[in-house]
């Protein structure tokens, strides 16, 4: 066979193409001191885009690759309005980090753990070796986190395993500008007591009046009057909440909410709840005129500008605060109702305990990841004790785990430990469709005109089927999540794994909830 | 020469016999049936094959270990998919082999649906159905399952308070794995206990719970009731 000229003229141009590749391999390969990265590398994806958090996470990272020279941890920060879809498209893709954060909050988490995300029940349930030398030796590394690894992020109830690793304690408080107390009030002392409290509001509304100052009490926004109001709308329900818990468990889950109520078992008329409603259109006049179409960001504005004594505030944003405020912050928890209240006093209890407080920012384990057991270890190395003093120092997050030291500004903020149930008025907005019906009428409640029967004529009618379309998606979702549970449960059977009769057991629970909700629903499905 | 172009097709030919082989057994077919039905998004095709296999494995060798396996998760599905409630390979499953742990397993999952059917069957007929099923479940791990259904269906039909507390503390002396469900058994004993006249399995479950669960959101109301039970003010 012979070749054509042009033919030919083509070979001897890939030939030549060939070889200048191949020169430029050799030479980079060969260069003097070119030494090619054999470090096993692990990224992180997350949205922990605060003020000194990536640098806190990556002080834990440098003494973490210090430790393992052969692994390289690379973080992939990601703006958290772009996360989710990042989170969905790089699981799909199947190109994820290997670590990834988790966001409770986001459209169909669970199904996306269930798939894509790798269980770390196992895990969860030995010693963290990186403990070993710390009081926390030995212990469960579940344990040695101070919510027990119960929050919605690292534990998912409807899958019924553990599944990150979290960075930080949540919670909720009033931060005051110390130098603006001292001038409506002259001295710095917080209140104490509900009533304290509405004197306090009274009293900057007096000052702001007499000194002709835009000075409001709170700094409003519709999350940061949410946070104040919920855990003094549950404290005048406390005793309704004990009620409703008909199983004997002294416990109402997201689900009885709704479920009690299509049961009948409570109303919007019941007194305490008209009162508790009361109250926050109360504590309502004390924040900024048009509060509740304003953002976090409005109120944190309002409140750096001097132009509120206080603002309720999620503790992880306090560093932000903190680092761009011109005078001195301190914190202070949300006062307490008591049952000698004159007004609100008949269903109190005590004050709220915050003694399961979640933890946030959890870091969880992508299912299949290349290097996995790199990755493993690199989170046990963050959720130990001495990885989290190094996270700790670096960010002004309370710590996650437990033991680890906090400077005294920080006290404040960790949680109250005594105290009973304080989620009612967020829980019985429901997660989905009855989150809207309610909340959406808020302003019904809050604008000059308004009032508790104006929001009640509303939502009376509306919550009903509301919470039950919730309820019936939620039997739907958990009915799917069964279904994917089963082939892996058979495999896990076949297979003689370590772990089966626990799963198993933990399916049975979930499946019974899932059998009384439908029926629940299908025998109150005349009811409003 | 000639001789080890013969030995090379006769060992490729064993060769792949032996992977035919191994494609065939019902470990192995049981396994790929698995791995389709488990796939994130398994095509209705797809699906239907790997049931027929599982049925193939039924038929080919009906009480090996592959099949009771093959029976449970087929059946299983029927229940998920198709709502059945006591499906025909269950119910084989349970005749031919009442011991085997996927027969109790069955049973229990058919007791569940009974339990909260939505049908026309009394309360007291459902209750009675899974107080006879307590002889056949003998599996320790299933046994406190049982028991915790059992429990928690008493209090669902009529708040029974004293068959619930016996089949609840009876969970939780065989052993609870999860932990959050043993927080909420110990405070239902305490509180069925309690309600029930019986001060000291109350005022022992109720202390048992603050010592295991310390974190728990109920710490001080469960103070509050033990210190009410021992005559002191909380």
């Amino acid at each position: 066979m012979k070749l054509s000229l042009k033919a030919r003229l083509l070979w001897a141009a890939l030939a030549v193409v060939f070889a200048l590749c191949a020169w430029h391999v050799i030479g980079v390969s060969f260069r003097p001191g070119a030494k090619a990265d054999t470090r096993r590398v692990v990224r992180v994806g997350h949205f922990m885009l605060h003020s000194g958090i990536r640098d806190a996470l990556q002080a834990v990272i440098d003494e973490y690759e210090r430790r393992h020279p052969d692994v390289h941890i690379v973080q992939v920060p990601v703006p958290d309005r772009a996360y989710p879809q990042f989170l969905r498209t790089q699981l799909v893709a199947g190109t994820a980090p290997e670590i990834m954060q988790i966001g409770a909050h986001f459209t169909g988490m669970d199904e996306l753990r269930a798939r894509y995300f790798e269980p770390i029940s196992a895990i969860v349930e030995e010693p963290n070796p990186y403990n070993v030398g710390t009081p926390l030796a030995g212990r469960r590394w579940r344990d040695t986190f101070l919510d027990g690894l119960e929050n919605g992020e690292a534990y998912s109830a409807a899958l019924r395993h553990y599944y990150g690793i979290p960075l930080a304690v949540g919670g909720v408080r009033i931060l005051y500008n110390a130098a603006l107390l001292r001038e409506v009030t002259g001295g710095t002392a917080m209140p104490r007591t509900y009533p304290e409290l509405v004197a306090l509001c009274q009293a900057t509304d007096t000052f702001a009046r007499r000194e002709g100052r835009t000075v409001a009490p709170f700094a409003g926004s519709r999350l940061s009057a949410l946070f104040l109001m919920s855990p003094l709308f549950a404290s005048v329900n406390q005793r309704l909440y004990y009620d409703l818990a008909t199983d004997h468990t002294l416990r109402v889950t997201d689900w009885d909410y709704g479920l009690t109520y299509l049961q009948g078992k409570w109303h919007f008329d019941l007194p305490s709840i008209r009162l508790g409603y009361a109250l926050a259109r109360e504590m309502a006049q004390y924040q900024k005129p048009g509060f509740y179409q304003l953002n976090t960001s409005d109120a944190t504005l309002q409140f750096l500008q001097g132009q509120s004594v206080m603002i309720v505030s999620h503790v992880l944003d306090v560093t932000n605060l903190k680092a761009q405020a011109g005078f001195e912050i301190l914190a202070a928890p949300i006062p307490a109702l008591t049952r000698d209240d004159p007004v609100y006093g008949a269903g109190v209890l005590g004050p709220v305990t915050e003694i399961d407080t979640k933890a946030a920012a959890n870091l969880g384990l992508i299912r299949g990841a290349p290097q996995r057991d790199a990755a493993v270890d690199f989170l046990r190395f963050l959720g130990s004790r001495p990885g989290m003093e190094i996270f700790c120092a670096r960010s002004n997050w309370l710590p996650s785990v437990e033991g680890v030291p906090v400077p005294s500004w920080m006290e404040p903020l960790r949680p109250q430990q005594s105290g009973y149930a304080g989620r009612f008025f967020a829980e019985i907005a429901g997660r989905g469709d009855a989150r809207f019906v309610v909340g959406n009428q808020y302003h019904l409640l809050f604008g000059q005109a308004g009032g508790v029967d104006a929001l009640l004529d509303v939502i009376r009618e509306s919550y009903g089927p509301a919470i039950r379309a919730d309820l019936a998606k939620d039997v739907r979702e958990s009915e799917l999540n069964l279904r994917r549970q089963e082939p892996g449960l058979s495999a896990a059977y076949h297979a003689a794994a370590e772990g089966f009769w626990r799963d198993v057991s933990s399916q049975n629970g979930y499946e019974a909830r899932m059998l009384r909700t439908r029926l629940i629903l299908s025998q109150t499905a005349q009811s409003p | 020469m000639k001789g080890a172009r013969w030995l090379v097709v006769c060992l490729l030919l064993g060769a792949s016999a032996s992977a035919a082989e191994e494609e065939a057994r019902p470990p192995t077919r049981f396994e790929r049936a698995v791995a389709v039905l488990g796939a994130p998004a398994v095509s209705a095709d797809d699906s239907r094959r790997a049931k027929a296999e599982l049925a193939a494995i039924i038929a080919g060798e009906e009480d090996s270990a592959d099949a009771s396996a093959a029976r449970y998760l087929l059946g299983r599905l029927k229940q998920l998919e198709n709502n059945e409630a006591d499906p025909p390979e269950f119910q084989a499953l349970r005749a031919r082999h009442p011991g085997h742990p996927l027969a109790q397993l069955a049973a229990l999952k058919v007791l569940l649906r009974r339990l909260y059917a939505d049908s026309a069957e009394s309360p007291d007929d459902r209750l009675r159905a899974g107080e006879e099923l307590a002889a056949a479940i003998t599996l320790p791990a299933l046994r406190s399952d049982y028991h915790l259904a059992m429990g928690e269906a008493y209090i669902f039909h009529g708040d029974r308070r004293e068959p619930a507390l016996r089949h609840l503390r009876a969970a939780a002396e065989i052993g609870i794995p999860s932990a959050a469900t043993r927080a909420n058994v110990l405070v239902q004993i305490g509180e069925l206990a309690r309600l029930s006249g019986e001060r000291a399995v109350a005022a022992a479950s109720y202390r048992a719970f603050i010592a295991e669960f310390p974190r728990d959101l109920r710490q001080q109301i469960v103070r509050d009731r033990l210190a009410d039970l021992e005559g002191k003010a909380p």
